[in-house]
């Protein structure tokens, strides 16, 4: 084969910016942070390390309802932590979720969140308690390393096994790309389980990630075909499961997805991601790392906004990263092969996989597990992960499957969800069924506006209008975030609100129902009236003049309500 | 008679005439201002409340108020350490269960000093009713038949028992006293002022005085007993109001020169003059270091003022910062452990010639703070317990070590 003479681009010299410079001087992420834990005379740490405590797995955070009050009473913000957990594929045994439980009742805020990257999350840990709580993960061998911060997030897969027969491996894989691709720093041990384990003298070295890491957060999930549950297009790097016969032969390479953008900065948008080619499956893992190594290089390192991929990717052309892919891998990458995924929601109830074995999905609302006066889904849980007959999957929906389990213990499992009367999946309206709600408020500093506190009672609402129509079942796509970083995946929902102040949003339609297809701007700055509003006749029209099996989002894009949006491209 | 009645004989005047200026309670919106010349610091000035803020956080089982105070036109002027003297107003409700259980209507004359007033306000404005003295239990119990009050009086530790915590209302329902409403009148001591360390410096307040109170309230005969002035601040005061205040001078609880660090013990309200010390210092440029040790209930709601301390150690004024919070943790911890915890630092600092103050609830911690001194003292310096001591006597001798305890 001859290769004619490519243009491969240098990196460019970046003048580094402020974060940049924090990781450069923090010795491999320790910064100040054990003076900063010891410091009792403040419940926060010091700025440049709440930078840092994001490679640990962890975010400063504030109680924000309460921080005009305590500023007038001269007192801090009441500071608190957030810890996430590195759970690749959102996998966890029934130990560890009883350790999590019992730390968010020790030292959380009694409630566990599963977030939209199947990871958990406790809420309200106080400066103090940190290093107990993160040794108790660790204890059940979870950790929270590289679960925020410049690395690669949480991987993502599939992993309800009823789901396809190649799901157990897809899931086996993501936890090999979360290995391979860890931060190899002992800071993490020496700040938080007390283990100095370098010898004196010798540097921490990482050889993928490089000293200040990444230019931003990597995010990468892989999907199954027709389940495009995790998401695959919104991430930096998707992999779809391309099989024959029920063998994974390999993947689909999908690069630079991210849904981020900032108000007023029309630089930054929500991307979808390219479809670069296929590689079989002993190949990916190098290929992943490759293109690791090219962010780590090419990416931003001056402006944050305009550090993730997404930028890379476009900045220097789909065809020129493909080239410089492929001259660090020493292959070229094959076409892709054809696929087709039908939905990006859970799927919900009892599955049975190739093993034999059975899996449930159940509907968590928002991903989160508390228990309220007449729900009481976390104790549920609980006395269901007592009997340890099933392990605890995570959701790329905020969702949960428990797996794993028997044929003759289903009985057992269901006895205790009936005894809680826990939501019956059959009774849960269409629209309630996939809607994701980031955390925003009380706590994330940066949510502009409400979501998971406020999309039940908005759906509440919504539900009487669709019932009118006689839409309640349809399964409608709903995504709500508090402002536009888009951890909620706004800008694919059918229906996507993004906070701008409180109790206003941008209304968002005409995304596809399997997540390759973004939405488009319809209205900015409703009010909960003016989404009431605006939706009701949509919802008639979309009653009255759907096709057969039209989605909701498909229709208002067929219908011209909406500009047409962008959808992933085929390169190769 | 009380003694100390002559003594308040301005005050009376000043307050009468104040109170018939002063529009009734339920309209307070302007009284008639009175044409003075400047304040002499024996007078008492009426300032008006410009904030008045809950300094505990949400859930807090304590309530400190933060209360600024206007000096303007007043002339008025003190140093940090100072106090202030308040002139409070006694509780409605208290007043009116008094009167009606004596079986009086309040609007009964009375004649004190010069002036002709109702028996309510002669309760409200001029009457200690809160605490009941041994000569005030002497003059009332002239009005009790019952034998019983006289073999109170006549046994001494049953009598200091007796008296703490005892208000009028005590008495009053403890024995039934036959008297006139001007015998009551008489009987009762004038309403002293309380005072209150001074939070703040004029070199960053100006025509201001900040304070930091407390409200007295405890349980007693099942029944809630205030405090009279702290709960004057915290229950009856609102913004716009005025309130009765003279300066009261402490040359015994000075900031020294410039260049000489000071080390303060302030648990609770006791930190009031340390704020005052630090603006003080911070406006005026001192170079000496400053290290505060405070203490409280908890850490995320009581700890006084902690936005301004931050402040001041980022800026460096304030070196160093040890906090105390007692029941954030199985095991009580107070600035005492503390202090045992900086052992040697604070020794070398009080070789370099560091000033030490300690202020705070006399009954709850200055025992144990002097003591812990003295123990560190002794340990570091390698002497024995007299010498120690000695060692902090000197201290006091030379104005090193300084006190505000109440």
């Amino acid at each position: 084969m001859t290769t004619s003479k490519i243009k491969i681009p240098e990196p460019q010299k970046w003048n580094p910016s402020e974060v940049e410079i924090i990781k450069e001087k923090s010795n491999f992420l320790r910064g100040t942070l054990e003076k900063s834990l010891d410091d009792i005379v403040t419940g926060s740490i010091a700025d440049d390390d709440t930078q840092l405590i994001k490679f640990h797995g962890s975010y400063q955070q504030t109680n924000r309802d309460l921080d005009d009050e305590r500023k007038n009473q001269k007192l801090e913000p009441l500071y608190s932590f957030m810890i996430r957990t590195r759970t690749p594929a959102g996998i966890a045994t029934a130990k560890q979720w009883l350790a999590l439980d019992g730390l968010s009742d020790k030292y959380g805020n009694n409630t566990l969140k599963l977030t939209t990257r199947q990871a958990f999350q406790l809420h309200g840990v106080i400066k103090q308690n940190l290093k107990q709580t993160i040794q108790g993960i660790n204890d059940v061998l979870l950790d929270s390393i590289a679960a925020c911060g410049d690395v690669n997030r949480n991987v993502m897969s599939t992993s309800n096994e009823g789901l396809s027969p190649v799901v157990a491996e897809i899931a086996e894989f993501a936890k090999s790309i979360s290995n391979h691709l860890l931060p190899k720093t002992t800071a993490y041990h020496e700040i938080w389980l007390n283990k100095k384990l370098l010898a004196g003298g010798v540097q921490d070295e990482e050889p993928i990630l490089g000293k200040t890491y990444l230019p931003r957060k990597f995010k990468i999930a892989i999907a199954v075909p027709p389940h495009n549950d995790t998401d695959v297009f919104s991430n930096d790097i998707g992999l779809i499961a391309v099989t024959k016969n029920d063998e994974l032969l390999g993947y689909n390479l999908a690069v630079g997805g991210g849904m981020g953008k900032t108000y007023g900065m029309p630089e930054t948008y929500p991307r979808l991601t390219d479809i670069l080619g296929y590689v079989p499956k002993d190949n990916t893992l190098n290929v992943v790392e490759e293109i690791v190594k090219i962010q780590r290089d090419y990416g931003n390192r001056e402006h944050r906004k305009l550090a993730r991929l997404k930028y890379t990717l476009d900045r220097l052309g789909s065809e020129t990263f493909i080239d410089l892919l492929e001259s660090k891998l020493g292959f070229k990458l094959e076409a892709s092969r054809p696929y087709k995924f039908e939905s990006n929601g859970d799927v919900f109830g009892w599955k049975k996989a190739a093993t034999d074995k059975w899996f449930l999905g159940l509907f968590v609302e928002h991903g989160h597990v508390k228990d309220a006066p007449d729900y009481k889904l976390k104790s549920a849980l609980k006395e269901i992960a007592k009997l340890h007959i099933c392990d605890f999957r995570l959701t790329g929906n905020q969702g949960l499957v428990l797996g794993n389990i028997e044929e003759t213990d289903k009985t057992k499992i269901q006895a205790v969800l009936n005894k809680y009367k826990i939501a019956d999946r059959n009774k849960i309206s269409g629209i309630r069924k996939n809607a994701i709600a980031c955390v925003a408020l009380n706590t994330c500093t940066m949510a502009f506006a409400e979501a998971e506190r406020y999309l039940p009672s908005l759906l509440t609402k919504l539900e009487r209008i669709l019932e009118t129509y006689g839409l309640r079942n349809d399964e409608i796509l709903i995504r709500m975030t508090g402002c536009p970083n888009g951890c909620g995946r706004p800008f694919l929902g059918e229906i996507g609100l993004v906070g701008r102040n409180p109790g206003k949003y941008n209304l968002y339609l005409g995304a596809s129902f399997s997540g390759d297809q973004l939405n488009s701007l319809y209205k900015e700055m409703v009010s909960e009236k003016e989404i009431l509003e605006l939706l009701e006749p949509l919802f008639k029209q979309y009653a009255e003049q759907r096709n057969d099996e039209e989605r909701f989002g498909n229709f208002v894009v067929r219908k011209g309500i909406v500009e047409t949006p962008s959808v992933v491209k085929a390169i190769r | 008679m009380d003694v100390n009645f002559k003594g308040e004989l301005d005050e009376v005047t000043f307050s009468t005439v104040e109170l018939f200026n002063k529009s009734d309670k339920s309209s307070q919106k302007e009284s008639v201002p009175i044409e003075k010349p400047k304040t002499n610091q024996s007078d008492i000035y009426q300032a008006e409340i410009l904030e008045k803020i809950l300094l505990n956080g949400r859930g807090s089982k304590k309530e400190t108020y933060h209360i600024e105070l206007s000096l303007e036109d007043s002339g008025l002027n003190y140093q940090p350490g100072d106090a202030l003297e308040v002139f409070a107003i006694n509780e409605k409700k208290l007043v009116n269960t008094i009167i009606h259980k004596l079986n009086f209507t309040g609007e009964e004359p009375i004649a004190l000093k010069n002036e002709n007033i109702t028996l309510t306000q002669a309760l409200l404005h001029f009457r200690e009713i809160t605490v009941i003295t041994l000569p005030v239990l002497k003059n009332l119990s002239t009005y009790v038949d019952e034998p019983g009050i006289n073999h109170l009086l006549d046994n001494r530790d049953q009598l200091s028992d007796f008296l703490e915590g005892t208000d009028l209302l005590d008495l009053i329902n403890t024995y039934r006293f036959n008297l006139s409403p001007q015998q009551l009148i008489d009987a009762l001591r004038p309403l002293p002022p309380r005072a209150y360390s001074i939070a703040s410096s004029q070199s960053e307040v100006g025509d201001e005085a900040h304070l930091t109170v407390s409200p007295v309230r405890y349980n007693k005969n099942n029944r809630q007993h205030n405090g009279v002035a702290s709960t004057y601040f915290a229950d009856r005061i609102t913004l716009d109001e005025k309130i009765g205040i003279r300066v009261k001078s402490n040359d015994g609880f000075r900031l020294p020169e410039e260049n000489t660090s000071i080390i303060m013990i302030g648990p609770g309200t006791g930190v009031a003059p340390f704020r005052a010390f630090l603006q003080e210092r911070s406006e005026n440029g001192h170079t000496g270091k400053n290290w505060l040790f405070f203490g409280d209930q908890h850490f995320e709601t009581d700890f006084l003022y902690q936005a301004e301390w931050l402040k001041y150690r980022k800026k460096g004024i304030l070196s160093k910062i040890d906090v105390a919070f007692s029941r954030d943790q199985k095991n009580k911890l107070y600035v005492q452990h503390r202090l045992k915890e900086n052992a040697e630092e604070i020794y070398k600092w009080l070789q370099e010639g560091a000033h030490i103050y300690v202020c705070g609830d006399r009954k709850k911690m200055t025992h144990d703070v002097k003591n812990t001194l003295i123990e560190i003292v002794q340990e570091q310096g390698g002497l024995k317990k007299e010498e120690a001591e000695e060692q902090i006597l000197q201290y006091r001798k030379q104005n090193r070590y300084q006190e505000d305890v109440y």
